[in-house]
């Protein structure tokens, strides 16, 4: 992954911090190597327990969609932050995951961004975890 | 026939294809179709009861058709 890329998705984590925030990052895949060209904010939509949850709007989704046709890229993925909790899915997260994304998650405490990791669903519908370079 | 734009999530079960086509005249022949056709693609779609998942959203054009 692109610094420039995760510095964005912490900056984006500890600006939201102790609510959960979320985007969604492009690029492509090749052999099995997922390479991240851009990563871009949205809004989390989560009416309620923003702390906890965070929400995708299925405008947003289908925008995000539109925008990978448009850039000829590859939608890879979804990264969304832990305020005060491990960069581990939750049981939300596993019930509201899609396969083939990536899921990058970012524990942050107010010091800033602790750990961040990816993972992925498997065929079984259970998380594995990604190496992120 | 029936169009459907599959999100990229699914598409490593449509050999990566986006579209998919079939003959439907609803949105549940339509998910039946592809669910027939790309093996794996339905523990996806629908949960252990057989209920649709909640996260999945369907839309005509631009409009959000999952309330119809």
């Amino acid at each position: 992954m692109n610094d420039e890329y995760m510095v964005g998705m912490k900056a984006h984590g500890e600006d939201a911090f102790p609510n959960e925030c979320c985007g969604f990052f492009y690029g492509e895949e090749k052999d099995d190597v997922r390479w991240v060209t851009i990563a871009k904010r949205i809004i989390n939509v989560k009416e309620d327990d923003k702390r906890r949850r965070f929400e995708i709007s299925g405008k947003n989704y289908l925008r995000a969609e539109r925008f990978a046709t448009q850039e000829g890229l590859t939608l890879l993925g979804i990264y969304h932050r832990h305020p005060l909790h491990p960069a581990i899915p939750s049981k939300h997260d596993l019930e509201v995951a899609m396969p083939w994304f990536s899921y990058i998650i970012l524990s942050v405490e107010p010091s800033g961004v602790h750990h961040v990791r990816s993972w992925q669903l498997n065929e079984s519908r259970e998380f594995e975890e990604e190496t992120i370079k | 026939m029936a169009t459907l734009i599959n999100p990229t999530p699914l598409r490593k079960f449509t050999n990566g294809n986006a579209v998919f086509e079939a003959d439907a005249s609803n949105v549940n022949e339509l998910l039946n179709a592809l669910s027939s056709a790309n093996g794996g693609i339905k523990k996806h779609l629908f949960d252990d009861y057989g209920k649709l998942r909640g996260f999945i959203r369907f839309y005509v054009g631009d409009e959000d058709i999952n309330e119809l």
